[in-house]
């Protein structure tokens, strides 16, 4: 049995950019928990492998330019200005 | 008109001026208005006007109506994927799959619900709403792509496009009964369509009948170059041999499967009754072991909850979809869209996703599932030496109550167990009807096929088809 304290899903939450609210953790803890336990069965098998089975290689296209998504792209977003999206400031402004 | 008219059928119709495409297309978009209130497949339904000027006027889908799960994109369309956090988001661009289609005349119809992200195997997490089985209004249809299922099952379109990524093709085709197919991974472009397991996500097809599916698939599929992961293979017509005779075909029936924890009994009977019928058509049945089964889900849960914490960073409110504009700070502006954009299902995966990949236990978790992934692939090409092709339960129970699993995810995640190792070997597989319960509910079974056999499962399951009276079985609608 796989434990996660609440210490932990808050971490997990930082990492994942999301936020959690308190009543929300316990739930969260149970499900995950269950799901964790579960799938470290995988454990089970012994995995040794020297060498891939069947090996995979990623593939690449020739680096020329190609035309790529235009402008309009842009217009998904909330807010955007000559190109750019326009977001809050990285760092909170100081007496904030 | 028939509701439940097949391609075929209805292209006769059109071909010989009995009927016009757009008066199929009418035809179609009545039901959805007639019906649909009550099992709520679709997210939208297109105005008539629209459909017509989105595709080409001519082509062998022309008149032929279908559905699209809600995360292929279709230019100038909404795509939400079944989240708040893409409530407002219109696609900029066709996925391939949309192009093809529509370079084939084929009427889009509307966009089907779907489980969050694809995240589900009921279509309960969907922000929106709960889509229900034809079959039967208070159970569940499966998912992720329970919206298409219910859709084709209903009559209300004769094709679907689905996705899968554990089996979010073939399992709603079980519950619903229709056809269900995944393609071998590659085979069919995922341009287009939001990344869940990139590794291992294929855009599926649902429909009525195999031919209807052969059909389908051989508009959208061959290479793509906006598809890194796309196989080099052509255009090919996967219906043109459909009627081949089966005798001879070895089929390994995987006993393990079939005697799993927990396994629905009548799910077990019809599937014994099959290979039984199987036999009957000359197809020689030979019991296989697959000990690696029993870990798939475990695997697949590690490697799908790792890629899909990775995927959905992209959704922070910068680029597209929901933000949230109150925040003052940039970090601020990500939790809080994504908090309030994400339903509860998606967050907990994402946690769990990155807890498998973070510093500690990724080794464990993710490096060891990779591996694992690698053997559950070698289990399949090995068995695929002594056999052609693979059959085993694409459920473990019937269509559930909605709700039933509100309180045991593990249950629900586990809903994948028979069909998520086809996935994790990048296989291709098809669930088709294969009975029903006591409870008038359906059951289907799975045939999986070697990498790029798409023709032959079509021919196997198209033999079963046309000798049992499954499929001529209808849901009362209304």
């Amino acid at each position: 049995m796989i434990f996660i304290s609440e210490q932990e899903i808050i971490k997990l939450a930082e990492i994942s950019r999301l936020e959690i609210n308190a009543d929300e953790i316990g739930a969260l803890q149970e499900q995950i928990q269950a799901v964790l336990s579960y799938a470290q069965r995988v454990q089970e098998i012994s995995a040794d492998l020297t060498e891939q089975p069947h090996p995979i290689h990623n593939v690449l296209r020739e680096d020329v330019p190609v035309n790529g998504p235009s402008t309009a792209v842009l217009e998904s977003s909330v807010k955007h200005e000559l190109g750019y999206y326009v977001v809050p400031a990285v760092l909170a402004k100081s007496g904030e | 008109m028939f509701s439940f008219a097949t391609i075929g059928e209805l292209r006769k119709q059109i071909e010989r001026g009995h009927v016009s495409a757009r008066e199929v297309v009418a035809f179609y978009r009545n039901r959805f208005a007639q019906y649909d209130a009550h099992i709520r497949s679709a997210l939208e339904i297109f105005e008539e006007q629209s459909i017509f000027q989105a595709s080409e006027p001519t082509g062998s889908l022309l008149g032929i109506p279908g559905i699209i799960k809600d995360n292929m994109a279709q230019k100038g369309r909404v795509m939400t994927c079944g989240s708040n956090i893409l409530k407002n988001y219109r696609a900029g661009y066709d996925a391939t799959v949309i192009s093809r289609l529509k370079a084939q005349g084929a009427p889009i119809i509307g966009r089907a619900n779907m489980d969050e992200f694809a995240m589900g195997s009921s279509t309960e997490t969907s922000a929106f709403f709960k889509t229900c089985n034809p079959w039967n209004n208070e159970l569940v249809p499966g998912g992720s792509s329970g919206g298409s299922a219910a859709a084709v099952a209903a009559g209300f379109v004769p094709w679907a496009l689905g996705s899968e990524t554990g089996g979010s093709v073939r399992q709603p085709a079980a519950l619903c009964g229709v056809v269900g197919f995944k393609p071998t991974y590659g085979l069919v472009s995922r341009y287009g369509l939001v990344a869940y397991t990139s590794s291992i996500d294929q855009i599926g097809i649902l429909t009525r009948t195999v031919a209807d599916n052969a059909t389908i698939l051989s508009v959208i599929a061959g290479s793509d170059a906006s598809d890194a992961t796309s196989l080099p293979v052509g255009k090919k017509e996967y219906g043109a041999n459909l009627a081949s005779s089966i005798a001879g075909l070895k089929i390994g029936i995987v006993r393990n499967a079939l005697s799993s924890n927990g396994i629905d009994q009548e799910v077990v009977r019809a599937i014994e009754e099959s290979i039984a019928h199987f036999e009957r058509l000359g197809a020689i049945c030979v019991p296989v072991d697959m000990p690696l089964l029993d870990y798939s889900a475990a695997t697949y849960f590690i490697l799908s909850r790792a890629e899909a914490a990775s995927n959905l960073a992209r959704f922070d409110g910068v680029r597209y979809g929901m933000r949230d504009t109150d925040a003052t700070t940039l970090i601020d502006m990500y939790r809080n869209t994504r908090h309030k954009g994400f339903g509860k299902e998606v967050q907990a995966r994402i946690l769990i996703g990155n807890y498998v990949l973070s510093a500690g236990h990724a080794g464990k978790f993710y490096v060891h599932a990779k591996k694992v992934q690698q053997l559950i692939r070698a289990e399949f090409v090995e068995k695929f030496k002594a056999v052609d092709l693979l059959l085993m339960p694409s459920q473990a129970m019937p269509a559930f109550k909605i709700g039933a699993f509100d309180h045991n995810k593990l249950q629900m995640d586990l809903q994948d167990y028979f069909t998520c190792p086809v996935n994790l070997a990048g296989l291709p597989a098809i669930s088709i009807p294969c009975g029903f319960t006591q409870s008038n509910l359906p059951i289907g079974l799975q045939l999986i096929g070697k990498h790029l056999c798409e023709e032959l499962i079509y021919q196997a399951a198209h033999a079963y088809e046309v000798t049992t009276q499954w499929h001529t079985r209808r849901p009362k609608i209304g």
